[in-house]
């Protein structure tokens, strides 16, 4: 199992190397930026390359770009401090393995190198996590519900029509119906005329 | 007496003919005679004023013109016959046998010569039927000769000449609207040339018209000026035609400075032993009214004698009448009453066939006196009768010349108001244009000055805009940076204290401390800029900005981006500060169930919406207001990428709408 790592501060490098060292992986060549990580990978196609986001000239995406379009077969990891869905969305698109933050690296690198050496995917929890922790605890039904699911609720409590609530939230009528089976289906209500009016005034929803 | 009058009048337009000699040269004159003219001998022996009264003249004349006529010089028998008529109109003396001559001879040349070389056919002709007091006939020739159009010396004092005739004609026939136009006509031809003979007939002749007119002192001036042309060219028969003429005047107003004159200006032509049968018969009878005045009677009769010879020479009815009337007048006085009656009956009814009431009056005159003198009351009363008609019908004329006189002084001065009148309506009419014109045009000046103010408030109220843009701009990075600095201070400074505090002890604690660190950071970096915006694009990052605020803000937003990658990253940017400032103020004033994010791509352009259904605002008063500076970072930002921001508010929500043309 090779190992290439690219991360353009020394100390954090350093660090990367010596904790994938430790966990009995062989690091081949260590990059201070992107250009030089993407000729190694090129050149010596290692198993996996462990890239810092932010680098100069080429950044870890770029790198992970031109691996895929090259259609290079080694795995890349992305080791960085952007806990951003809009990126981890980027990566999932350039096809990269790996996804985690650099705060969580001492805990999260281990187990990310080994799914990925399995040839599996590993995403950080604090990723995800993130976006959860940011919802608001309500009813511990209403939890189970995304935040337009329980916009909807709120209206349904309300006494608007679907046609009504469409307008108010400048959706459409359908996409309202979509969510109201989505609703009735997460909160297992039986299939009964009103239930969601019913069991939003029986839950207290306002 | 005034018959004498007209006969002297033939006697005189005649002397006009005279072509006076140039001595000086007036501005004005156009036409000079022609002092090199040619003629050969015997046409200069025919055209010598001495040569008429030589008995070989006729005799010369027809042999020459017989001569030419035989070797068809037509030229040269013009100029023979030109020169013959020329000297029998100058002594008015007028010879059936010539008429006669000129009368075949215009059969047979004219229009075969140059009209000017025969224009003395119809001045002769014209002059012939003025000596039988026959004016009709008279003007009828003038007419024809006034027709030519001159263009030299020569034609113009022949056409000057025909005026002046027709003037005296209209004059002799006590139509003095008529001899005053073409008296002023043949004036103002004359003075193109220098023969001050002609133009001197012709202000005799004007002088006569008002003497007639009653306008004595005009006459006396016309008088004067014919003399002075007369003097300027040393013509002797021409002053004493004048002085004659100024015995009229003087008769005419009763002077008795006449009785003076008449004898003076006969003893002086006695003297100046000039031969003018015309003239020596006027001043004869001029002068043998003197001698029966003062009771001269037998030195009358030999006047009268010597009259008689002149009179019989000459073929005129007024020399004729002249004696007639003078010889009647002296057997009046005589007390033998009048010898020969017939001969004025006669008369008087030749005149009365004429308009000629002058010698009308004459003749009823004397055969009224007769009738008294032989004691015919009868006879008498009848010419009493006529004399007063006569008298009435000159009288009329006079009246009528009064008349018209006045009525043109009227006309003249009306002419004149009306002229007045049409200026000042002109004038009146230029004033209203220039006013309504520089009405118009302050007008215009005012609109434009209106205009000019108007966008010079524009652009100052767009100036003061921008002004209060950038200053609240500057605020607004000023508490940006105010903020983060008290973010960076606040929460990363005092965990990093916690953590310096907490780092001898638990070390899980710790790592937490390290992370809320981590996070805090991260946000103040998230809200300073999108993460990774270049790379993560636009629509991801919008949707990443609802994601946020409909976490953290509750607010319900949805999106619906088409979007090609057509703006460049830092017009994407801009993008997003707008739809990030809209969402603010959405969150922030708004109280907004939902609201919506519409970005459409097509190839014409990129139309940006975004819109929600809060309590709206008013937007002209917000946008003049203080709090607008979320506002005009729409609009500015928008105006940056080329596009204008359109703000639509009221009651059921907000919709900004931003369009953005491609520029390709």
């Amino acid at each position: 199992m090779t190992i290439v790592i690219a991360d353009d501060h020394p100390f954090t490098l350093q660090g990367t190397q010596s904790f994938v060292e430790s966990y009995g992986y062989k690091v081949i060549a260590t990059c201070a930026n992107g250009v030089s990580a993407l000729n190694i990978i090129q050149l010596r196609s290692p198993d996996i390359a462990v890239l810092d986001i932010n680098m100069p000239a080429l950044d870890g995406l770029d790198v992970a770009k031109k691996v895929q379009e090259l259609k290079l077969k080694t795995k890349v990891i992305l080791l960085t401090m952007h806990n951003e869905m809009t990126i981890y969305n980027k990566s999932k698109e350039y096809g990269v393995y790996g996804y985690i933050l650099k705060e969580h690296a001492q805990v999260e690198l281990k187990n990310c190198l080994a799914e990925v050496a399995k040839g599996n995917q590993y995403v950080s929890d604090s990723l995800l996590n993130d976006l959860i922790s940011v919802r608001e605890t309500g009813t511990s039904e209403l939890d189970k519900l995304t935040f337009s699911e329980r916009k909807i609720i709120e209206l349904i409590a309300q006494q608007k029509t679907s046609k009504q609530i469409a307008e108010m939230l400048f959706l459409s009528e359908k996409t309202i119906e979509g969510h109201r089976t989505n609703i009735i289906e997460k909160l297992g209500l039986p299939k009964e005329k009103n239930i969601l009016l019913k069991w939003a005034m029986m839950n207290g929803v306002e | 007496m005034k018959n004498r009058l007209i006969r002297l009048f033939s006697g005189l337009f005649l002397f006009a003919f005279l072509f006076g000699a140039c001595r000086e040269t007036p501005s004005k004159v156009i036409y000079h005679k022609d002092p090199t003219e040619k003629l050969d001998s015997t046409c200069k022996w025919l055209s010598e004023n001495s040569n008429f009264h030589h008995k070989k003249y006729y005799s010369t004349f027809r042999n020459y013109y017989a001569e030419q006529l035989k070797h068809k010089r037509p030229d040269k028998v013009a100029i023979a016959l030109g020169e013959l008529t020329e000297l029998e109109m100058y002594f008015s003396f007028f010879q059936k046998s010539t008429l006669d001559t000129v009368r075949s001879f215009q059969t047979r040349y004219a229009g075969k010569l140059p009209w000017d070389k025969t224009l003395f056919v119809e001045s002769y002709i014209g002059n012939y039927y003025v000596n039988q007091a026959n004016y009709r006939k008279a003007i009828r020739s003038f007419l024809k000769l006034v027709a030519h159009k001159p263009f030299d010396y020569n034609t113009c004092v022949e056409v000057a000449h025909g005026y002046g005739d027709m003037a005296f004609c209209y004059f002799a026939m006590g139509k003095h609207e008529q001899a005053l136009q073409y008296n002023s006509k043949a004036l103002a031809l004359f003075n193109q040339t220098d023969n001050y003979t002609g133009r001197g007939g012709i202000y005799d002749n004007m002088a006569l018209v008002s003497l007639y007119t009653k306008n004595y002192t005009k006459a006396e001036v016309y008088f004067d000026k014919a003399m002075a042309d007369y003097k300027r060219t040393n013509d002797t028969g021409n002053v004493l035609v004048s002085l004659h003429n100024k015995i009229i005047l003087y008769q005419e107003m009763n002077d008795p400075k006449q009785y003076d004159l008449i004898d003076s200006t006969y003893h002086l032509f006695i003297k100046s032993k000039i031969r003018d049968e015309s003239l020596e018969v006027a001043l004869s009878s001029f002068y043998i009214d003197v001698l029966l005045h003062e009771g001269r009677n037998s030195e009358a009769k030999a006047v009268l004698f010597d009259m008689k010879e002149n009179v019989d020479t000459l073929n005129s009815a007024a020399s004729d009448a002249d004696y007639n009337i003078a010889l009647a007048n002296y057997e009046i006085k005589a007390g033998e009453g009048i010898r020969d009656i017939g001969v004025i009956e006669r008369a008087l009814h030749a005149v009365e066939d004429q308009e000629d009431y002058q010698n009308q009056m004459a003749f009823a005159q004397v055969l009224k006196e007769n009738a008294v003198l032989t004691k015919d009351y009868q006879k008498a009363y009848i010419y009493s009768e006529k004399l007063k008609r006569a008298e009435n019908k000159i009288s009329n004329q006079r009246m009528i010349a009064k008349n018209m006189e006045l009525n043109k002084l009227y006309e003249t001065k009306h002419k004149e108001q009306q002229i007045a009148l049409q200026k000042e309506t002109i004038s009146n009419g230029k004033i209203m244009i220039t006013l309504l014109m520089s009405a118009l045009m302050g007008l215009i000046l005012v609109l434009f000055i209106v205009f000019l103010r108007r966008k010079q408030k524009k652009v100052k109220s767009e100036n003061r805009r921008a002004r209060r843009y950038t200053k609240q701009l500057l605020d607004k990075t000023e508490e940006e940076r105010r903020r983060i600095a008290s973010d960076l201070h606040d929460s990363v400074s005092h965990e990093l204290l916690n953590l310096k505090h907490s780092m001898s002890g638990n070390p899980v604690s710790a790592g937490e401390k390290i992370d809320s660190i981590i996070k805090d950071i991260r946000s103040i970096s998230r809200n300073l800029h999108p993460v990774m915006f270049e790379k993560v694009g636009l629509s991801a990052s919008i949707n990443q900005l609802l994601d946020r605020a409909q976490s953290v803000n509750q607010l319900m937003v949805t999106s619906d981006i088409v979007y090609n990658g057509s703006l460049s990253v830092s017009d994407e940017l801009q993008v997003y500060r707008i739809i990030q400032e809209a969402l603010s103020n959405i969150i922030k004033y708004a109280k907004a169930v939902a609201a919506k994010i519409l970005i459409q791509e097509n190839s014409e352009g990129l139309t940006i919406q975004i819109k929600d259904n809060g309590k709206g605002f008013n937007v002209s008063e917000t946008l003049s207001g203080k709090d607008a500076f979320g506002l005009y970072n729409i609009i500015e930002r928008s105006k940056a990428i080329g596009g204008e921001a359109k703000i639509h508010s009221d009651k059921n929500g907000t919709i900004i709408t931003i369009d953005l043309k491609k520029t390709k």
